[in-house]
């Protein structure tokens, strides 16, 4: 038994009120509740509001706000968008530490050996990769921005996005040495976990135009 | 319905047997099929159904087709490449597992 178009909008303005408004899951929690709706109407007999609290019911806590200690407790959404976001996010996470502390180590222990040369070289290195790195950052910020499309990823990077900012930081002072002349390693260290925020970015930006493209009619 | 717990660990592989067998499946259509297989033994919540297709489709083993039916858009699942691989992975997997528990529980059947 299909719906009616004001029934259909009833559960349309359902998800609006529960902020499912992610494509990447609108369409799926909008089918799950109709087709239940629909199986109810024709099994149980009752009227369509009755069967519509009893389903949305069963939704609302899957739907109320939450939030995760992956991305920060200020960033907020519906439930299942936090528990989808985490399984995609979850590894990327848990990068972000060796990335900082490889470069940090593999620095500190090879310091003493390099010549001025080739701490010239790595220094010059470092400027160019930041002044790119924070470069890339801000196009891809640009361009997210400028796609008003909702997703699960679109979620994740607007939790990223502050990563910008240690670009900046690092733009304002571009000297990678220390008072005594030798490669900053915590520096390096910042900068490589910066390097791969960034491409974390472009990962999850990429998987957000996917999602768009995979959630139109085939 | 006494024993949801004891399937929860299994939900996965329950997922992959059925698009297995059913080619592609929308997540309603999952929780119903379940419920009748298993004549309302295992009902499968949204709560544990979505998290599970999500987790499976970032892992590559499902891929997601989008399709009009009637008045609205519905997003089928179904195994990709590796996700078939991991499918009988799976099944091999619970059928040792089973073996193991009938030796536990039933040590003289499973004598025989």
């Amino acid at each position: 038994m299909e719906l009616t178009t004001e029934q259909l909008q009833k559960v349309e303005d359902y998800l609006n009120l529960k902020d499912i408004t992610y494509i990447d899951l609108r369409m799926e929690v909008f089918d799950h509740i109709i087709s239940d709706i629909e199986v109810k109407l024709v099994d149980e007999n009752v009227d369509f509001e009755t069967i519509f609290y009893l389903v949305t019911d069963i939704w609302d806590k899957h739907l109320k706000q939450s939030s995760s200690f992956y991305f920060g407790v200020a960033y907020t959404a519906p439930k299942i968008v936090i528990d989808k976001a985490k399984k995609y996010f979850k590894k990327w996470f848990f990068l972000i530490l060796p990335t900082y502390f490889i470069p940090y180590f593999i620095i500190v222990k090879t310091n003493t050996f390099f010549t001025e040369i080739i701490k010239n070289s790595i220094h010059l290195f470092f400027q160019i990769v930041t002044v790119l790195s924070f470069m890339f950052f801000l196009l891809l910020l640009f361009k997210k921005y400028k796609n008003e499309k909702k997703t699960t990823y679109s979620f994740i990077l607007k939790t990223q996005s502050l990563n910008a900012l240690v670009g900046f930081l690092f733009l304002i002072n571009l000297n990678f040495l220390d008072n005594d002349g030798f490669i900053d390693a915590s520096k390096s260290g910042i900068l490589m976990a910066f390097i791969f925020s960034t491409y974390s970015y472009f990962h999850f930006y990429k998987k957000h135009l996917e999602a768009i493209k995979k959630h139109k009619i085939s | 319905m006494g024993n949801q717990k004891l399937y929860k660990g299994s939900l996965q592989t329950i997922i992959l047997k059925l698009l297995e067998t059913n080619d592609k499946m929308y997540g309603y259509e999952i929780t119903q099929h379940v419920k009748e297989l298993t004549k309302g033994e295992l009902q499968i919540t949204e709560g544990a159904l979505y998290p599970a297709l999500h987790k499976l489709e970032a892992d590559g083993l499902l891929a997601v087709e989008v399709a009009k039916v009637g008045n609205r858009l519905r997003k089928y699942y179904k195994l990709t490449e590796s996700g078939t691989k991991e499918t009988a992975n799976k099944l091999e997997e619970m059928q040792e597992f089973l073996k193991t528990m009938q030796h536990l529980v039933n040590p003289k059947f499973s004598m025989e």
